[in-house]
């Protein structure tokens, strides 16, 4: 089914049949294959101009069995939350408060950045595929006062990818 | 002397028919004929006038414009519509009404491509202004087909008739198009441009459909007037004489009827309001509710069928129940296009709330509507000038309307939060809105509306 679901939407897109853009339009087919090596992301903006972001790396996106030397130096990249995020904002920010904990399989970082009210965050830079070249992929979850999404963002694709199911 | 010559000019009236039976086999081919295409090819000219309500979201998505820009060329659009609602039912007075249609048409499906290709705000906005221009062609000519085709009693049927045209149209542009554009399995998952492509080519084959079907007067076919093939002595009572400067004074006189202000500004407050969920709407569901793009359309959608029985018993219920009044059939409707909107953007999440939250809303808009838009101003305008007092009203809804979309979209914008990955040179971004403020606006517009109308409550119709 899922072959012929595939077929068919290539078929459908074949205005273009790039392998990434079949890879991207319809990656829920393909995501169970690799969830092992995605990374996650979550981030809440609360309307108390608080940024909390929970983020969850498994060592697997280096192969089988990292060296030690390979986490410990993943840790110390993602103690910097600069190397994570950025956040522009009319005006300055409170340091952030990192929280490391290595996992069996993941490491997993919290991040909490006051900015206080009425000093309204206009973008978030995420610099995680350049500052971890091994990740391919994110599944983000962002969640503001008023919605929240969740959505992937893949190396290989243009554009964030909602189609989860 | 007449502003149109050549060939969109009123025809000559042609070489008498004598043979009476001749005589009722065309009357009767053409009016089956006008009657089927205006009703059709107005709904599928209305495609050409919606396609950006569908594509709103994808063109957010892409970058092409910001929820302010995509603002402000669609009020660009309904600016122009007021003007060329006005301008062309002048004009269309003097034309070769299947010709002008025709045109109208042929000029929408152009510009629409023309959208198609542009990402540019200032071009867009003007593309769309033209467009809304050239829109304001198709319901002046089949106003005027109607009147010159079918006599006084049957003009409220044909009317009737032609009025669900709005909902071929909005279910062809909410469920048709949306399925171009919709990801699959539910869509084809074509790209944005093909928001613009589709109607266009669907109106072309209007525009052909009417230079086929449509009928300039029956004169001009050899034939005499509807009212002396029908017999139906009512259109043949002379109006009398009166000078251009008359009239114009006349005209000018509604300016001074302080309640035909009211009802112009509370109709251009549920215009913001009607305008506000046609537009952005469906961008509401998607953005804020998680809907796909084509349950998005689909949910406004059911809004705009359930108009069509909003308007019939709104008429109903003012004239059986309430012996003509209008006022508390007003405020009976503007409850319901009020209390269910508060359910749709503060009420439970649940589907089936919304949904039958949206279609209360649509019946009680429509109902509205029919009354600002018209019978209610023809209740208290003077009969000589009726036409002056909707024309009045007509362009501050649309002046409304246009505003609505421009501000909607700045309320938007000014919410935006960017949540930007960079992966080299390249960047991928999705951005987040609040809709807080607009909701306000749009709900706030509804209560002023209703408001307004309830002020009229001891207001005397005239006969």
């Amino acid at each position: 089914m899922r072959l012929f679901l595939l077929a068919a939407c290539a078929i459908v897109s074949a205005c273009s049949n790039d392998n990434a853009t079949v890879y991207c339009k319809n990656h829920d087919l393909f995501h169970d294959n690799h969830r092992d090596t995605v990374g996650i992301l979550v981030v809440n903006m609360t309307d108390t101009g608080l940024l909390v972001t929970d983020l969850t790396l498994p060592y697997s996106i280096y192969g089988h069995n990292p060296s030690d030397n390979t986490i410990a130096e993943l840790e110390r990249t993602l103690r910097e939350p600069q190397n994570t995020y950025n956040m522009r904002t009319v005006r300055d920010c409170e340091k952030a408060i990192v929280n490391l904990s290595r996992g069996t399989e993941t490491v997993n970082v919290h991040y909490e950045s006051s900015c206080g009210e009425n000093n309204k965050l206009g973008q978030l830079d995420l610099a995680l595929f350049d500052t971890v070249s091994e990740l391919d992929e994110i599944d983000v979850v962002v969640t503001t006062a008023a919605v929240s999404k969740h959505f992937l963002i893949s190396r290989q694709c243009d554009n964030a990818i909602f189609r989860l199911d | 002397m007449s502003p149109l010559s050549g060939f969109f000019a009123a025809g000559k009236n042609g070489p008498q028919i004598t043979d009476t039976s001749e005589i009722d086999r065309l009357f009767r081919y053409h009016r089956r004929n006008i009657i089927t295409v205006i009703t059709l090819c107005y709904g599928l000219g209305y495609v050409c006038r919606l396609a950006l309500n569908v594509v709103k979201k994808p063109l957010m998505d892409a970058g092409v414009f910001t929820p302010e820009e995509i603002g402000l060329i669609g009020s660009m659009l309904l600016y122009g519509y007021a003007l060329g609602k006005f301008g062309n039912g002048i004009l269309a007075d003097h034309a070769n009404v299947k010709r002008f249609f025709a045109f109208g048409l042929i000029m929408s499906a152009l510009l629409n491509i023309g959208m198609s290709l542009s990402s540019v705000v200032w071009v867009s906005a003007s593309i769309w202004a033209l467009n809304g221009w050239f829109q304001g062609h198709g319901g002046p000519s089949s106003i005027i087909a109607i009147s010159n085709w079918f006599s006084t009693h049957e003009r409220g049927r044909c009317y009737g008739i032609w009025s669900t045209a709005h909902s071929i149209g909005e279910g062809l542009t909410y469920l048709g198009i949306a399925i171009l554009i919709a990801a699959p399995p539910k869509g084809l998952g074509l790209s944005w441009q093909w928001g613009f492509w589709a109607p266009a080519a669907i109106c072309i084959v209007a525009a052909i459909l009417v230079y086929l079907f449509l009928q300039d007067r029956p004169q001009t076919l050899g034939l005499p007037s509807v009212a002396q093939w029908r017999n139906d002595s009512s259109t043949s009572v002379k109006p009398i004489a009166r000078s251009a400067e008359n009239i114009w004074k006349e005209q000018l006189s509604v300016l001074a009827i302080p309640s035909i202000w009211i009802i112009a500004l509370a109709s251009s407050s549920m215009y913001v309001t009607r305008y506000a969920i046609n537009s952005w709407g469906n961008v509401y569901l998607q953005e804020i509710r998680g809907f796909d793009l084509f349950d998005a359309n689909l949910f406004i959608f059911m809004n705009t069928v359930a108009g069509i029985l909003g308007c019939v018993a709104y008429g109903f219920l003012s004239d059986k129940i309430f012996e003509s009044r209008r006022p508390p059939a007003n405020l009976i409707f503007g409850l319901l296009e009020v209390v269910p909107l508060l359910v749709v953007f503060y009420g439970p999440t649940n589907n089936v709330v919304l949904a039958i939250a949206l279609v209360v809303y649509g019946f009680g808009l429509s109902g509205i509507l029919a009354s600002l838009g018209g019978l209610f101003a023809i209740d208290v305008a003077p009969r000589k000038v009726a036409g002056a007092a909707m024309g009045f009203i007509g362009i501050f809804s649309y002046m409304g309307a246009g505003m609505q979309d421009y501000i909607s979209g700045k309320l938007i914008s000014a919410s935006e939060i960017k949540v930007v990955f960079t992966i080299g040179s390249d960047t991928t971004t999705v951005n987040f809105y609040d809709y807080s403020a607009p909701i306000i606006f749009w709900i706030g517009a509804s209560v002023v509306s209703m408001l307004l109308a309830a002020s009229l409550w001891k207001v005397k119709t005239r006969d």
